[in-house]
């Protein structure tokens, strides 16, 4: 039963963006919403549960482990005495070596005693150390549960279906942010973990920029309020979900995770939040066709989360609706909304990297500079300079606005690597008439 | 369900009788708005007489055309409700309906205001004939590939005696009373013709291409002369009755043709409902049961 609270009411800010107006016999309905986390929740009644769950194959022999020592211990220096943590290493099998516990100074220094004892050895089965910190996480379940997940090699001990049956088991328990150190690793494979547990799967070139890494880590893990809050989607009766995707501050699919909570009501996780905390959604519905002077509610979203006293809060955002309205005016039906046109773009930016890379990979570079030239094309239109600056890394560019570029004769690694885990970063949409976000 | 509260802010949809959420203005189930349907148009001249039409879907004008008028005479309202579609294949046929509308309105209320005795069938058949008049009249411009200009009537007249009914074409009135319901007029059309000679059952001749044709209509379409009027039909109810007469056009017909379905239409309008509200609520149901054609539907509450 969803009780409604004043004060929970408030704790998110919900905002729809879309042309309503469709031609006679239109099924297709785009809208992006916006929610942005008050910034004044109250404090949390949740504790945080933070867990390092870390490589210690054979490959991190030398000054990697020492540097995730160092970045550790970095790292439970912030955590304040209300959050609690555990250390798991893996290689081929998973060990925990600090078991959960509050982070009072005692157990920050028995924890750095027992770092000093992990050795880098043996194979890689990235599941093993997952389920390991499932299983700690599962043992507080009114814990915020935050994952920080860091390996430097391809998970080769284990095949990949035992990630993917581990990531479902996962799925709901905590959130889990990936690093990979170096470039031996594989971005498919800890992009699929960090996707898989709503994070965001990042390089690190060299071993000495791990511990700045976990430092901004706790950060952002120690400023989550609410967990396992989800997108909920009313729809019509005769409407369907095309596609649901969150495309800021990263592009993700989560069509394929509906919750179908009723028949005419989905769910969808977004994992954890902070206040202030602004993410943006695409929602893409087909509906029945209507005809001139015809008007439906194609969709009705909120947020569901369960507050400090275990009940159940919808909030709802009366203005925030997707609406149908059918209208002979093509001037009007032929419009496209600014914000959804924005997301279309990063859409389409994200698309014309990763492809482009995978030309420049089979040695095709008559595609490859097609597509990254307009990927530089739309990443200038849109004003993500921090997209910009990366693609200048692999393309030089001769004229961003036509999307001229040659590629680059040598590339590192580590350009093209980090180009296709942030190529889904996206610029935010400015709002109409105001300043961007 | 519960029933609309008068304390409750809480909407009902009128097509599939759902509580909205709390607040909102639209169905929970198919997201229609409940109200201010900005397709509907709506005329309302008191509680117990109105009028709504929804363009149909197929169309770029609506052709079919009301008009209604309310007088006190014996000491008794008088209503006066007329319902005309213009023929799709005609050449604007939503002037003609507007026309024939508007010019038998007039004279049946000068009939009303006139003093002495009233003569509805007399003044219904006068209406009848200036309706043709009007419709035949210079002005409406021939489209290439279309008929001559053609519209059907059904028009009304609700007086301390009874009810008085006349009708060309395939425009009806229903009498829903509180035990039963019964359709007033006889389509002048194709397919009644058909059955009636014995030549097709009504099966066959539902299935027939020319199961909607007309066998009589007013304007030009008819008869070029607008001397020359076409027979109407006349029926008549005497007193006493009550319920509801619903006047309308084929768009809400040919989703509920029988009596007792066009009486499921009434009887799922919320019991509170005025004479406005219930003309919406016939409309939107007509138009969410086919919606490619036209919708009316003129009401008065007995």
């Amino acid at each position: 039963m969803t009780v409604p609270q004043p004060d929970a009411a408030q704790a998110f800010t919900i905002e729809a963006f879309q042309n309503p107006y469709l031609a006679p016999g239109s099924d297709r309905v785009d809208a992006i919403v916006c929610v942005t986390a008050s910034g004044t929740a109250a404090p949390s009644a949740r504790p945080l549960l933070l867990g390092f769950v870390i490589d210690n194959s054979g490959s991190m022999h030398g000054p990697r482990i020492e540097a995730v020592r160092r970045a550790v211990e970095t790292a439970i220096r912030l955590l304040d005495e209300r959050a609690g943590f555990f250390v798991v290493a893996f290689n081929g099998y998973a060990r925990v070596v600090v078991p959960p516990a509050r982070a009072t100074e005692d157990v920050k220094r028995r924890a750095l005693a027992a770092l000093q004892d992990v050795l880098a050895n043996d194979g890689t089965a990235m599941s093993t150390g997952l389920a390991a910190a499932r299983s700690l996480f599962a043992r507080s379940p009114e814990a915020i549960g935050q994952c920080i997940f860091l390996t430097d090699g391809r998970n080769e001990s284990e095949s990949a279906s035992e990630v993917e049956l581990e990531l479902r088991r996962c799925a709901g328990l905590f959130t889990c942010d990936c690093w990979g150190v170096g470039t031996s690793w594989q971005v498919g494979e800890v992009q699929e973990i960090a996707r898989g547990l709503l994070g965001k799967a990042s390089l690190i070139p060299e071993p000495a920029g791990i511990e700045a890494a976990f430092q901004d880590a706790v950060g952002k893990a120690q400023s989550k309020s609410m967990k396992n809050v989800r997108f909920r989607v009313w729809t019509p009766a005769s409407a369907e979900v095309i596609s649901f995707k969150q495309v800021s501050p990263t592009i993700e699919d989560f069509t394929a995770r509906a919750g179908q909570v009723g028949p005419q009501v989905r769910e969808y996780d977004t994992g954890s939040w902070g206040p202030g905390e602004a993410r943006d959604y695409q929602v893409a519905l087909r509906v029945r066709a209507g005809g001139v002077g015809d008007q439906m509610l194609a969709a009705r979203p909120s947020l569901v989360f369960v507050g400090p006293d275990g009940a159940e809060v919808e909030v709802r955002a009366p203005a925030a609706r997707v609406l149908a309205s059918w209208t002979a005016d093509e001037t009007l039906s032929s419009r496209l909304d600014s914000t959804v046109a924005h997301y279309n773009g990063q859409d389409e930016l994200a698309a014309a990297i990763q492809q482009g890379l995978e030309a420049r990979e089979q040695g095709n570079e008559a595609a490859a500079t097609t597509l990254l030239g307009r990927a530089v094309q739309l990443a200038h239109e849109s004003g993500n300079a921090d997209m910009t600056t990366r693609l200048k890394k692999v393309v030089d560019v001769v004229d961003p606005s036509a999307g001229t570029v040659l590629l680059k004769k040598s590339v590192s690694k580590v350009a093209t690597m980090d180009l296709e885990l942030e190529s889904t970063t996206t610029r935010r949409a400015r709002r109409p008439g105001g300043e961007g976000r | 369900m519960p029933g609309p509260s008068l304390f409750s802010e809480i909407a009902v949809c009128p097509l599939c009788g759902r509580a909205a959420a709390p607040g909102d203005r639209f169905c929970e189930r198919d997201g229609t708005p409940l109200e201010d349907d900005p397709a509907v148009q709506v005329l309302a001249p008191a509680p117990d007489l109105a009028a709504a039409t929804r363009r149909g879907r197929a169309h770029e004008v609506d052709e079919d055309a009301y008009a209604l008028g309310r007088r006190e005479r014996d000491g008794r309202p008088l209503h006066v409700l007329v319902v005309c579609d213009g023929v799709s294949a005609s050449s604007h046929g939503e002037q003609a309906s507007a026309r024939a509308a508007e010019a038998a309105l007039d004279t049946l209320l000068a009939a009303a205001d006139a003093p002495g005795p009233l003569d509805p069938p007399g003044a219904l058949r006068d209406a009848v004939r200036a309706a043709h008049q009007a419709a035949c009249a210079p002005g409406i411009e021939a489209v290439p590939g279309k008929a001559a200009s053609g519209t059907t009537i059904v028009a009304a007249l609700v007086h301390a005696g009874g009810l008085d009914v006349a009708w060309v074409g395939d425009s009806r009135a229903y009498l829903v009373r509180p035990a039963a319901a019964q359709l007033l007029t006889h389509d002048h059309s194709w397919l009644n013709e058909v059955v009636e000679s014995g030549e097709l059952t009504a099966a066959e001749a539902r299935r027939a291409p020319s199961a909607h044709a007309l066998t009589r209509c007013l304007g030009p379409l008819e008869n070029p002369d607008p001397g020359q009027p076409p027979e109407p039909s006349l029926a008549a109810v005497a007193v006493p009755f009550e319920g509801r007469l619903v006047l309308c056009s084929d768009g809400l017909w040919n989703g509920a043709d029988a009596p007792e379905a066009i009486a499921a239409l009434v009887a799922a309008a919320p019991a509170t409902a005025d004479a406005r509200s219930l003309a919406v609520h016939l409309v939107r149901r007509g138009y969410a049961s086919t919606g490619h054609d036209d919708v009316t539907a003129a009401v008065a509450f007995l």
